[in-house]
């Protein structure tokens, strides 16, 4: 059984072809990256996953379930955590309770949702930072602890939205080595999104490239890093960052 | 018998669609504050409200006849908005809406007390005007009075849309109602801007003050009435045009006049509430806006 | 520690009726700022945690005096029943209007705004009402002290049983907060689509919070037409929802403490104002108000919630979270 399917989806803003006819498959254990210029659609497609947008077409199928068209409360309820482009952290809350309101979806019970939280928060290395308020904290602080506050919903499926953007590279370093070492611990297939060609030849096992809406490339991290080169000239030189 | 009540029907739409004429000013006075500094004006009406008080106490004292008040309304409440940004809204342009929102209701209750205290409840209209005469198309009375008031509104509108497409400040207004941040890199002072905007916007309701009491009487509790009103309008037309506030202070119009003339006076403010909550039901995004 | 505060603070609330000498006035007075309190209290529910600005309460209150008094008049029905009954009346609008807002995600002015729209609307239906079902017997019957019928002469009954609801509807909001449902509804007020990642169902949390805090306006709103012994469509009065929000967000959006003790304050020293200035200068104290909300919003955006919750702790013996 495939973690996720994308089958046919297609978006259109208006006037805007969002995505346009986007087939994709993400097995059980893969680490898949997304990678494509800006405007390519990335953003979009994680947010029709996610159920935070309908699709114009198409299917999402979900662990062999259709969730097209869910809500998002209930798309995580069936496994699926994601993090954010630009963090949106809980401000008037500290560590602790932000990554307690994502153990909370599992766990019934408190002692049980405190210990999961607690588990999320040592794995992300945010431990230390838990009476602190989220309003405190610096950019890198925040993407970890919202992290762990996704990793403490127990997914199955975890989406990154560009989570390394914005890091220097020994932190994207500590966050390969992390978001490895999540997916050993956790069993958790990883669909990420990334413009830091470091991180994500270093961790996905395979890699899919959007441009214009459209599935342009796909393969291993080097077949399409040489195809690249093929795709860059298409594309008439370095677009995206 | 038909006859009569197709009479008085054209005569209720008539009047809707006047009234509506004069509602958009007041209307387009709150879109404009909303829609180029984003500021949540909740006091709005309660500076209707004023507007009109003071339409009655400048025709009383100083000209008998309403109709020359706008000569002092205009700039008094440009000068009013001046103050009442620097002094509040220029701090709350930054703030989260809902300290906006918690900040001008402050507002709102002073105004609103403030007339209570000064004016006390009964209402009050402007006692005479030379315009009280009517004329009549077939058998459709029009009243002069009226029917000058929503002249003036179109003139206005007409020429604030104008201003709006061929001047640089309206222009520089349009577009920070698009795109705030790239008005500033633009080199344009938001600042002023808003200053200017909030001086606009609330000389629209002076302006509007004056006509709007050749249709209604004041009371203190005015206030809430046109504040609800006026959003409303907002909420149908969105932010686009002046076209389009016009257009859906019309059908407030003509939903307050039916209301009024073939239900039951009480009953005008339960269709106007109504309808509003509907609109943001069922279109939230407005019919012809982009917010 | 807490226990001994709690203790505290009901010794407290039972003693006032002495302290007042066993005014009828003053007992009047209090008995309503308590009442005007647990509706501020329970207010935080959707507007400190939720983060919904909502103007609704002079609809919830008003249905609950309407609605009870009309029973117990036409009916005979004991007041008891008739604040449940209002109680569960306006929880259903609540939910009808709530409902569709969430569905939509109305934010902020617009959901502001037709909560008050909501206020309006009911006080005209209910004012042209009376000329579609008849003359509504508007006074509820005498009774020297009939607990059963809930109704009584003297005005300390009233006060114990408001004093009860406050103390209630604390301890609800406070263990709410602790809670699972608590920290969900302010996620929600904190970021609502970050919430919603994490398999919180926004909506139907933001509802739960509407429904209990209406319910719980409503009960109000009963006992105040049971004590008046009267009840009248202008008691839906947009002025109670203004004033509501107005306490709330002064007392600090989603603090437990400063709500409630920023809300007894001002509402004795309006009603002083009241007493010796509004006499002479109708609405005085509400202007007064008003320019209170103006100044904290512009230099204390946080409310003065943030400043009681440090002086609580300073009082070892009578932290209370």
């Amino acid at each position: 059984m495939d973690a996720l399917v994308l089958e046919g989806i297609s978006k259109n803003f208006g006037a805007l072809a969002a995505l346009t006819n986007v087939n994709m498959r993400v097995q059980v254990g893969e680490v898949v990256g997304l990678i494509g210029p800006n405007g390519a659609g990335k953003t979009t497609l994680f947010n029709i996953v996610t159920g935070f947008i309908k699709p114009d077409r198409g299917r999402v199928k979900l662990f062999g379930e259709d969730v097209t068209g869910l809500q998002p409360h209930q798309i995580a309820a069936r496994g699926v955590a994601r993090t954010f482009q630009i963090v949106k952290p809980f401000f008037g809350m500290t560590v602790y309770e932000t990554v307690l309101v994502g153990a909370y979806l599992r766990e019934k019970d408190e002692d049980n949702a405190r210990q999961r939280a607690e588990v999320a928060m040592k794995l992300t290395g945010v431990y230390h930072l838990r009476n602190r308020y989220a309003r405190e904290l610096n950019t890198p602080q925040l993407k970890l602890v919202e992290l762990a506050r996704s990793l403490a919903t127990q997914p199955k499926l975890l989406m990154l939205d560009e989570i390394v953007a914005g890091l220097t590279p020994a932190e994207v370093d500590a966050m390969t080595a992390l978001v490895k070492r999540i997916r050993d611990e956790m069993g958790v297939t990883v669909l990420l999104v990334e413009h830091v060609m470091r991180f994500v030849m270093n961790i996905s096992d395979r890699v899919v490239v959007l441009n214009y809406g459209e599935v342009i490339a796909e393969g291993s991290p080097s077949e399409v890093s040489s195809n690249l080169k093929v795709i860059e000239a298409y594309l008439g030189g370095k677009s995206g960052s | 018998m038909g006859a009569d009540f197709g009479v008085q029907l054209l005569q209720t739409i008539l009047f809707g669609v006047m009234l509506g004429g004069v509602y958009a000013l007041a209307a387009m006075g709150l879109a404009l504050l909303f829609g180029v500094a984003n500021l949540v004006n909740f006091a709005h009406g309660e500076y209707i409200m004023l507007a009109m008080y003071m339409a009655f106490v400048f025709s009383v004292t100083i000209f008998q006849d309403p109709v020359l008040t706008p000569l002092f309304n205009i700039p008094l409440f440009f000068a009013i908005g001046v103050i009442t940004y620097l002094g509040i809204f220029k701090r709350l342009i930054k703030a989260p809406p809902l300290s906006q929102i918690a900040a001008t209701v402050g507002v709102l209750v002073l105004l609103r007390n403030l007339a209570l205290a000064i004016w006390a409840a009964e209402p009050k209209a402007p006692p005479y005007t030379v315009f009280a005469t009517s004329f009549s198309i077939g058998p459709i009375i029009v009243p002069l009075d009226k029917l000058l008031a929503m002249a003036v509104s179109f003139v206005t509108l007409f020429l604030l849309n104008l201003f709006l497409e061929r001047t640089r400040l309206g222009v520089a207004m349009r577009a920070s109602a698009d795109d705030v941040e790239a008005v500033s890199l633009m080199g344009v002072d938001t600042n002023r801007l808003f200053l200017l905007t909030t001086g606009i916007s609330l000389a629209l309701v002076g302006l509007s003050g004056s006509l709007i009491m050749t249709y209604q009487a004041v009371t203190p509790t005015s206030g809430l009435l046109f504040g609800l009103l006026t959003w409303a309008i907002v909420a149908l037309a969105g932010l686009g045009t002046v076209k389009g506030i016009l257009i859906a202070s019309i059908i407030f119009g003509l939903a307050d006049s039916l209301a009024s003339g073939l239900w039951d006076p009480r009953g005008r403010e339960i269709v106007l509430y109504g309808l509003f909550i509907l609109i943001l039901w069922v279109r939230p995004k407005g019919l012809f806006g982009r917010r | 520690m807490k226990t001994y505060s709690a203790l505290g603070a009901a010794i407290a609330l039972a003693a006032v009726p002495f302290l007042v000498g066993l005014n009828e006035y003053y007992l009047f007075l209090v008995t309503l700022i308590l009442l005007y309190t647990t509706i501020v209290v329970a207010w935080q529910l959707i507007g400190g945690y939720g983060g919904q600005l909502d103007l609704g309460a002079g609809a919830y209150h008003g249905l609950g005096a309407v609605v009870t008094g009309f029973l117990m008049v036409n009916y005979g029905v004991s007041g008891w029943v008739g604040l449940l009954v209002s109680g569960a009346a306006a929880a259903g609008v609540a939910f009808l209007i709530g409902y569709p807002s969430f569905r939509l995600g109305l934010k902020e002015v617009w959901y502001a705004l037709s909560s008050l729209a909501l206020v309006l609307i009911l006080q005209k239906i209910f004012l042209l009402w009376t000329d579609v079902a008849g003359p509504l017997e508007r006074y509820i019957p005498y009774a020297e002290f009939d607990p059963v019928f809930m109704r009584a002469g003297t005005k300390i009954f009233y006060y114990y049983i408001t004093a009860a609801l406050l103390a209630s509807t604390f301890l609800i909001v406070s263990r709410i907060r602790r809670s699972k449902t608590g920290l969900y509804l302010i996620s929600i007020r904190e970021n609502e689509e970050a919430a919603e990642m994490l398999g919180v169902d926004v909506r139907r949390y933001k509802l739960q919070a509407l429904m209990i805090y209406s319910f719980i306006a409503a009960v109000t709103g009963g006992i105040y037409a049971s004590m008046v012994g009267f009840y009248h469509p202008t008691l839906f009065d947009s002025w109670i929802s203004i004033q509501t929000a107005t306490l709330a967000i002064v007392g600090g959006l989603g603090h437990l403490l400063g709500p409630p003790i920023v809300s007894i304050i001002l509402l004795t020293v309006q009603e002083y104002l009241r007493i010796t200035l509004g006499a002479v200068i109708i609405g005085l104290h509400q202007v007064i108000f008003g320019i209170i909300l103006v100044v904290i919003i512009m230099f204390k955006p946080d409310g003065l919630g943030p400043l009681i919750d440090s002086l609580a702790r300073r009082f070892p013996a009578s932290v209370r979270r």
